[in-house]
């Protein structure tokens, strides 16, 4: 038996949901490029919202919009896996 | 990462071993060290393309990147075989695949530039200063490619005139390349764009050294080692390129998961 300690209360703690997402970038194309492709999809997704004030709800069509980029520079593999951890650390 | 930015300087420093044989054998030294450089770059170019699946925009451009340089792996046997003295030069055959790896290659650095622009993210300068040096670019390449001709000192064989079509194109490049590099500075990924851009760039300085010598009627054999190890620093630079996609691949892949990090061993 394993017991899997959920993540979204311990890592996402005191960070809005849009960092937790910058972070997961990060490692991949940089502060910058993570901090830009968050932003701007969260303008296209939610006309002109900021980033770092969208809701928990509102980041699976972030994380949607940001899918097409993150295929091309990773692969379908690699987004899929860089998805699904963003999701696991944000408990969706 | 750091491994990966030297060793093409390494192995160009290994040719520069080349003048201390004596002269047939340091043409054989040199084919084999060169054979041996593009064979690895090509194998790492097919390498990155198998990490993609299909429908990949990254999958077609490293496909015709180890394509192009497939065509450049037989030139070099070719060369070998000859300075071997195991067969004549080919000529039309030769020209062929000198001709379609110039258009691959650039292709291939187009479809690079492309997939960086299809994301719609921003490079780190403005537009202004991105066109101001897209044009330095390619005002370097006009210079470098065209000077040859203006000189005199290349004749007009429609090989070497697409070959130079093909430099000059990749040459212009190096700025669209360099930009995806500096915006993910930091990251993974940037290694991928920057050894490219760094390949093209000893492209640029083999181009350079070669109108030198041509100008100068440099004929010793350093100048001629120096002409041969830029080629292998600019093939293992594609290497580098490859090594680094992969590895940013793998760690998608293989990251330890916060998952399993948080997992608690069964008691």
């Amino acid at each position: 038996m394993t017991l899997v300690i959920p993540a979204s209360s311990v890592v996402t703690g005191g960070k809005s949901p849009a960092e937790v997402v910058r972070e997961h970038l990060t490692p991949y194309m940089g502060a910058f490029t993570a901090r830009n492709a968050v932003q701007l999809t969260a303008k296209q997704c939610f006309s002109g919202t900021p980033a770092d004030e969208l809701t928990l709800t509102q980041i699976p069509t972030l994380i949607e919009g940001l899918g097409p980029m993150l295929r091309t520079l990773l692969g379908k593999a690699g987004a899929d896996k860089v998805v699904g951890e963003v999701r696991w650390a944000l408990g969706l | 990462m750091k491994f990966w930015s030297f060793l093409p300087w390494l192995c160009g420093a290994a040719l520069l071993a080349g003048p201390l044989a004596p002269q047939q054998n340091a043409l054989v030294f040199y084919r084999v060290m060169l054979l041996i450089a593009v064979t690895v770059a090509t194998a790492g170019a097919f390498r990155a393309a198998r990490n993609f699946e299909r429908g990949d925009a990254l999958l077609t451009t490293w496909a015709v990147l180890a394509g192009g340089y497939v065509l450049l792996w037989v030139r070099y046997v070719i060369r070998l075989l000859v300075t071997l003295h195991v067969m004549e030069l080919p000529v039309t055959f030769d020209r062929a695949l000198l001709i379609v790896h110039n258009i691959a290659v650039p292709v291939a650095l187009w479809l690079f530039v492309r997939a960086w622009r299809t994301t719609g993210l921003a490079g780190p300068v403005s537009r202004g200063a991105f066109i101001a040096a897209v044009m330095g670019g390619l005002a370097i390449a006009i210079a470098v490619g065209a000077y040859p001709f203006l000189n005199g000192s290349h004749n007009t064989d429609t090989a070497v005139l697409i070959s130079t079509l093909g430099d000059m194109i990749s040459i212009a490049l190096i700025v669209p390349l360099l930009m995806p590099a500096l915006g993910m500075r930091g990251g993974l990924l940037m290694y991928t764009w920057l050894y490219l851009a760094l390949a093209q760039i000893v492209w640029l300085m083999y181009d350079i050294w070669a109108l030198m010598r041509t100008g100068s009627n440099w004929s010793s054999p350093w100048a001629l080692a120096l002409d041969q190890a830029l080629r292998a620093v600019a093939l293992m630079y594609i290497f580098s390129a490859s090594a680094a996609q992969r590895r940013a691949l793998a760690h998608a892949a293989d990251e330890p998961t916060l998952r399993q990090s948080m997992q608690i061993l069964p008691t």
